[in-house]
């Protein structure tokens, strides 16, 4: 699975919903009602699955799905194995 | 002083999730403890428990909105959101501002704690959840009934051991009586067995270590080993009297009469006179004496000191015709900081109907606990009903519910 629809996944999954009906391009705060705390959360599940670590200030960079994939990018270079975490 | 009658209930037990299946349950003596089902107990001394089967959570909640609570949460929204409709309650009734939640609990989120220090341990700090703390909190489940429905008034989570349900209840009345509030959402709710919590209440030695259900929790009886660890929530809709009537609401019973004490002298070890004291104040508040008590639900845990200090304390105050005495614990097993509500729900339920709830299982009368000791189901002619309960730190807590006709 590509990084987009494994964090598609995530968020269809906290919300309870089809991965269908997830856009990209949706803000996360504003159009699908996640508050701060969930969106981490969120992160962290993302973080555990594709084996990166984001920064503690990360997440206010963060608004819609496709800003999640590009962070993902841009910490590879950072990866970890979890068990190294 | 305003008047405080209970008008509505729910409830999330072993007995059922709803009112009239508990009722079923409860005065028919059809004891709800079985084998632990949810994990893994073979390290284990203990094998019993009385366990909640999941409501039907789909008639109130999204999926999406229970995700992030605790299991104690998840129970007293449920819980409370049924005692809602059960008080007929709507939009154009209240007056969201003058409208309360005390909902207690023992521990809180025990799984939350034991799970998130698991990951912490194997994983690291920055691998917990940032929905740890605001899941696991104990007023998290006042919180979140607020929200649910709409009430800014008082708020809070009292905590006192297994008495907190009790206090829960007894505080709401005070502030109805006292008219700071006209409604207060009132209760308890519990979700202990888990792995932490039987480890640690088994080394204290107070739980039930057979796999003899029909003699585990057997409060009062000489056979008697410890209690049985159980869970779930009871809330009550405790309304101003005039409020109630106004609106044309079913009361099911008054509360009359709130007592609480401090035993003052041992952390763990109950105390008679501290217990004395505070059925004594609960039934001074109710402007009643020990004659006109026609029924106790007792604390009754089934531990060889409790049940045994519980039982001198009544027979002291009540002389030698004390009133019948049953324990709900025999049937659901100690919900802990849930019990005080539940149990205030049988109370309520024992006026309402005028029936006795048995202590299911009951057979060996123990001469260390001289009281009259209802065995089956049976009519009474009830005016006023006590309800006890008490915690570990020696914190007692008694309530009298009045008939209301």
């Amino acid at each position: 699975m590509n990084t987009i629809k494994i964090i598609t996944k995530a968020v269809a999954d906290e919300l309870d919903i089809d991965p269908i009906e997830v856009t990209a391009e949706a803000d996360l705060r504003e159009d699908l009602n996640i508050d701060s705390l969930v969106l981490l959360e969120l992160l962290l599940g993302v973080e555990d699955e594709l084996g990166v670590r984001f920064s503690k200030n990360d997440f206010k960079n963060v608004n819609t799905i496709n800003d999640i994939a590009e962070l993902v990018e841009k910490r590879k270079d950072q990866s970890l194995a979890p068990e190294e975490y | 002083m305003f008047r405080a009658v209970i008008t509505g209930m729910g409830v999330v037990t072993p007995a059922g999730n709803e009112i009239d299946t508990f009722y079923n349950n409860l005065f028919n003596g059809n004891c709800c403890i079985s084998l632990i089902e949810n994990l893994d107990t073979s390290d284990f001394s203990v094998k019993l428990a009385a366990q909640v089967k999941e409501p039907e959570y789909e008639q109130y909640f999204a999926k999406r909105e229970l995700k992030h609570n605790a299991r104690f949460v998840r129970f007293a929204r449920f819980a409370a959101k049924e005692a809602w409709k059960d008080s007929g309650l709507n939009h154009d009734d209240f007056d969201g501002d003058l409208c309360g939640v005390l909902l207690a609990s023992s521990i809180g989120g025990f799984e939350e704690i034991e799970k998130s220090y698991t990951r912490l341990t194997a994983r690291g700090p920055s691998m917990v959840s940032p929905l740890f703390i605001p899941s696991m909190l104990i007023n998290m489940a006042s919180s979140n009934v607020a929200i649910d429905l709409g009430l800014r008034g008082s708020n809070g989570a009292p905590v006192a051991a297994c008495a907190s349900g009790a206090v829960a209840v007894g505080e709401a009345y005070l502030r109805i009586v006292n008219g700071i509030d006209e409604i207060i959402v009132a209760g308890g709710s519990e979700a202990s067995i888990t792995p932490l919590s039987l480890a640690g209440f088994s080394a204290m030695t107070v739980l039930y270590e057979g796999k003899d259900i029909s003699r585990a929790s057997i409060p009062f009886d000489s056979a008697r080993k410890g209690f049985v660890m159980g869970e779930g929530s009871g809330v009550l809709i405790v309304e101003e009297l005039g409020h109630a009537l106004k609106r044309g609401a079913r009361i099911y019973a008054e509360i009359c009469g709130y007592g609480v004490s401090c035993d003052a002298c041992s952390i763990t070890a109950p105390d008679k006179e501290g217990i004395m004291l505070a059925m004594k104040r609960a039934l001074t508040c109710a402007e009643i004496d020990s004659k006109s008590v026609d029924y106790i639900n007792a604390h009754g845990t089934s531990t060889q000191v409790n049940d045994r200090v519980e039982a001198q304390a009544i027979a002291e105050l009540f002389g030698n015709n004390s009133p019948p005495v049953s324990s709900t614990k025999s049937i659901i097993g100690h919900t802990l900081g849930a019990a005080g509500a539940i149990e205030s729900v049988a109370s309520v339920l024992a006026l309402y109907k005028q029936k006795l709830l048995p202590n299911a299982n009951y057979c060996m009368y123990d001469d260390n606990c001289p009281v009259n000791i209802v065995t089956e189901q049976r009519a009474g002619n009830l005016e006023y009903v006590l309800s006890n309960s008490f915690g570990f730190g020696g914190q007692n807590a008694c309530l009298v519910f009045k008939r209301w006709t």
